[in-house]
């Protein structure tokens, strides 16, 4: 018996756990790792610099989507979906809470400010495939949130959230890098000898298990309309003992944390957010290449967002995001800051693309070939219209995802929803679903998304080839 | 509990300069409300779990657990079982339940000795949902439940020692045992600094802070001004003043420093720092004129109109209102591209269907506020010249109604108001019910005063309303 197997049966033994090593144990037994992005930007797009001129392989990207053009290959625009929120009066927060619930929007949340702040009335898919997905349920953190702003003239939940662990019940992006790292790789110190490992792992335990206790009692109290809260809780205790063992595990791997040195401050201006994202996506790279999660959100801004872009570009406009898209959008002194603002997202958002098809993944391939990436909006454009949503698809080769294309999955007699594509995306996650919310919000999976059958190979035509002299 | 109340607890629990931030939960984003809070999901309780660790190991386990004269194991697990006894009822905010203190003690076990063990009980104290949580769990408070609602309502935080001893006397149970305590505490400075911020977050004055406008003038030690300045405002206003809601709305003081008073036009006052600065009667009436206020409820090159008049009708006469049908902006974007004016925007708005159905209530107080430009200085002309018309016949409700021209006058008017003082008393409710009021608990707030012109005590009615028995029963959080 080699070491390396001795080191991991004892751990198994110790923790009682085998995350450990289990993205080199896949790549041994074949099983690819599959996951699954959520990328949002706010306010919408302007249409008319974002649609493609032609349709097929030979399309030519709008402005806003030429940051994409390097990594085609690996790009689906999906075009011609709608939102049907079933009430909200078209806000910002009715298109948010169901593009990623698929579920009609609830009552608002009380408040002091206007009546729009829209209760969900179900779990967001991204967590519906990463509790029942058997492939993404895996990994020591079921999910991560992250975001890069968090705008204070913004008071609306809905705005800021995209991940919802159930009906009101908001799981809020982490917008400090700092505060991401040490949470997602913890005491990642390498080297540290296992058994004390497994002893500070057990002093964990002992205090785990009297908050457990003291849960349980409270539960048998409260009355029932407080029970989902709690169950939340405890869900969140077995996560957190999940993602300790896996602390303890990763800690004698060499599984390289990422360096950095990690910012911790809110964004003031539009150049923070983009240095809080870059360090967020070099977090959320490095728990893929750990194989600490595989199912992620992240937010650029939220909804309304009103942050300033002055400087962007010379004569730039001093006004900020959100109010910019309510003026005249057929206005050139308008569209064209919101076309630049939109195209600055989608720059921020192509490194992401390209970094996880530069990283190789354990079993195999890129990171980006075993991951679907949605880059969505909540509102179509500033007028805040839900038809022709704006969605973009990256990666997922090895998921059979039919890149390098943009197709309009429209249907002039049959409008088709973006609860159509969640259906979709859901299927090849390990989720088959019947429905997603309302009858009249579905109609059932989108045809030639997807490969029928994934064919060996299937990534390899998607890599730049070296260019080979013709005989 | 909210990251604020958290962050104060831990602190006051654990004698510490401050308390951890807690940031998972999404902050203090809308803390009007203090059990705003999100359910504990798994980086809340990831964070919980890293905040207990790194508080209970910088605690200083021999003042908090003394144990002299023994190094035998036996001995210490008494002092550790001394430890649980006193601290543990602090930090649940209520006697210990059946077998509480001997799981504490298996806690204690498996540390790695006495001072290990002591840190290990309170990293899994400060993680519990017995400290997470403020429960209310007997249909009639109990008088532990009592003193945590008030410590929580007028502290921000824990009991402290003399309402935890009145709890354990049983003298909350009664309402003149209840004011005792609510008079002692409304004397105390940190109380006071407390309720300040309570009117200063239901008022949203930090707002000037991250407001942007088309000006060089506007700096950021302007903003910084503005928002001490109005803080000063209401403090002294409460504290130093009699406390009367009339003061409050219709006082003609702006403190000012000597950025603010250069930017207002006044002499600077003659020390460093702030002082009072009177204004003429029809250029500033309290709170709604204040600079800050009118600074950060516009637009980034102009007034709003909009914006005013919602800060009226949704923070002084706590209404909420509507967002406009769907497709409305957009079916009048291309109308309002040729107005320049607010007041035309306004006109528009006003006499357009759906528009005018919303904005004809709320407009109207945004445009007897055009009497500030959108920094906050009193204008009694328009950038082009013209005069500024800010008169309005306001015919709101039965009760709030008259000709006025001007802030100062809109001010005034809604001093006199009951749907003002209703509101008053209907958020203070708000607050320490710790939830929106649904219609089932408006029970808890006072009936508006019987004579419209009478003025209200604040600092009382804060008093009373935390004493009321009232909020003896319990209220379910939304």
């Amino acid at each position: 018996m080699s070491y390396a197997i001795a080191r991991r049966a004892f751990l198994r033994g110790a923790v009682g756990f085998a995350a450990l090593l289990r993205s080199l144990e896949s790549s041994a037994q074949g099983l690819t790792p599959k996951r699954f992005v959520v990328v949002h930007r706010p306010n919408g797009t302007i249409r008319s610099n974002y649609l493609p001129s032609g349709s097929g392989p030979g399309a030519t990207l709008g402005p806003i989507l030429q940051p994409f053009a390097e990594v085609m290959s690996s790009t689906l625009v999906v075009d011609g979906l709608q939102l049907l929120p079933g009430g909200g009066q078209g806000t910002h927060e009715a298109g948010i809470v169901t593009l990623y619930t698929g579920f009609p929007i609830g009552p608002p949340r009380p408040t002091l400010g206007p009546a729009d702040d829209w209760l969900n009335q179900a779990a967001s898919v991204d967590q519906v495939l990463a509790t029942r997905s058997p492939s993404l349920n895996v990994a020591p953190y079921r999910s991560i949130q992250l975001g890069a702003h968090r705008d204070q003239s913004v008071p609306e939940t809905a705005d800021r959230v995209l991940s919802y662990a159930g009906p009101n019940e908001p799981m809020e992006a982490e917008i400090s890098p700092a505060a991401a790292y040490a949470r997602i790789f913890g005491s990642l110190a390498s080297g540290t000898d296992p058994a004390t490992l497994a002893r500070a792992r057990a002093k964990k335990q002992s205090v785990l298990d009297f908050v457990k206790g003291d849960l349980t009692r409270l539960r048998g109290l409260v009355p029932s309309s407080e029970r989902p809260r709690l169950d939340t809780h405890e869900t969140a205790i077995r996560d957190l003992e999940r993602a300790l063992d896996q602390r303890v595990a990763a800690a004698s791997t060499s599984c390289p944390a990422p360096t950095g040195s990690w910012l911790s401050a809110p964004a003031a201006d539009f150049n923070d957010v983009g240095a809080i994202a870059s360090q967020m996506f070099a977090i959320m790279k490095a728990a893929f290449v750990c194989d600490l999660t595989r199912v992620v959100t992240f937010l650029w801004s939220p909804a309304v967002s009103d942050l300033q872009f002055e400087g962007l570009y010379p004569g730039m406009p001093r006004v900020a995001h959100h109010s910019l898209t309510h003026m005249d959008l057929t206005d050139p002194s308008i569209y064209q800051p919101l076309t630049a603002i939109d195209t600055w997202y989608a720059a921020g958002t192509a490194n992401l693309i390209k970094d996880l098809k530069a990283t190789p993944d354990s079993s195999g391939g890129s990171l980006l070939d075993n991951t679907i990436v949605l880059y969505a909006n909540e509102v179509a454009d500033g007028h805040h219209s839900l038809t022709n949503m704006p969605l973009v698809l990256f990666g997922g080769c090895n998921l059979g995802l039919r890149t390098g294309r943009i197709v309009n999955c429209g249907d002039p007699t049959n409008n088709r929803s973006v609860n159509d594509l969640w259906l979709t995306l859901a299927a090849r996650l390990g989720v088959p679903l019947d429905s997603l919310g309302a009858p009249n919000q579905y109609a059932g999976p989108l045809s030639g998304l997807f490969h029928d059958h994934v064919m060996p190979g299937a990534c390899s035509e998607q890599r730049v080839q070296p260019a080979t002299p013709h005989r | 509990l909210s990251t604020r109340h958290y962050r104060n607890a831990v602190r006051d629990l654990l004698g510490l300069p401050d308390g951890p931030i807690l940031t998972a939960g999404g902050g203090d984003v809308s803390a009007f409300f203090p059990l705003d809070a999100p359910s504990v999901s798994a980086a809340m309780a990831l964070e919980y779990n890293d905040v207990a660790d790194a508080t209970a190991s910088q605690v200083d386990v021999a003042t908090l657990a003394p144990c002299s004269g023994t190094i035998r194991p036996r001995g210490l697990r008494s002092c550790a079982a001394d430890f649980v006894a006193r601290f543990v009822p602090r930090a649940f905010r209520r006697p210990l339940v059946a077998g509480e203190a001997d799981a504490l003690l298996d806690v204690y076990d498996a540390g790695g000795g006495y001072d290990d063990g002591i840190r290990m009980i309170i990293s899994a104290v400060l993680q519990s949902p017995s400290f997470v949580y403020r429960t209310e769990l007997h249909p009639e408070l109990d008088a532990y439940e009592a003193a945590t609602q008030l410590s929580f309502f007028l502290l921000d935080s824990q009991p402290d020692d003399e309402l935890w001893a009145a709890a354990e006397r049983g003298d909350l149970s009664t309402q003149e045992g209840r004011r005792a305590q609510v008079d002692r505490l409304m004397q105390l400075p940190r109380v006071r600094d407390n309720i300040t911020q309570i009117l200063l977050r239901w008022f949203r004055t930090d707002r000037v802070t991250q407001t942007h406008h088309d000006d060089p003038a506007f700096t950021e030690d302007l903003t910084a001004s503005m928002a001490l300045s109005t803080q000063l405002f209401v403090d002294d206003v409460l504290w130093k003043q009699k406390g009367s809601l009339n003061a409050l709305m219709t006082s003609h003081d702006v403190w000012v420093d000597s950025t603010l008073a250069n930017f207002l036009g006044v002499p600077a006052p003659q020390t460093d720092g702030f002082s009072p600065a009177t204004f003429p009667a029809d250029q500033r009436a309290g709170l709604l004129t204040q600079p800050s206020l009118m600074a950060s409820l516009a637009g980034v090159s102009d007034t709003s109109i909009v914006r005013r008049g919602l800060f009226v009708y949704s923070s002084l006469l706590c209404l909420q209102p509507q967002p406009p049908p769907p497709g409305v902006v957009a079916a009048a974007a291309a109308d309002l591209a040729k107005l320049n004016t607010q007041r035309e925007l306004s006109d528009y708005r006003r006499t357009h269907q759906p528009c005018g159905s919303c904005h004809g209530s709320f407009d109207p107080f945004g445009i007897t506020l055009e009497n500030y430009d959108a920094l906050g200085s009193y204008r009694s002309t328009m950038p082009d010249g013209s005069p500024v018309d800010a008169a309005w016949n306001i015919n709101f409700s039965p009760t709030l109604q008259g000709a006025v021209s001007g802030g100062a006058q809109l001010a005034q008017l809604l001093a006199h108001s009951p749907d003002v003082a209703q509101c008053v008393a209907r958020q203070l409710a708000s607050y320490q019910a710790g939830a929106f009021l649904s219609p089932d608990l408006e029970c808890l707030v006072d009936p508006p005063p019987a004579q419209p012109q009478q003025d209200i005590d604040l600092v009382d009615l804060i008093a009373r309303t935390a004493a009321s028995s009232a909020f003896q029963t319990r209220v379910s959080a939304p």
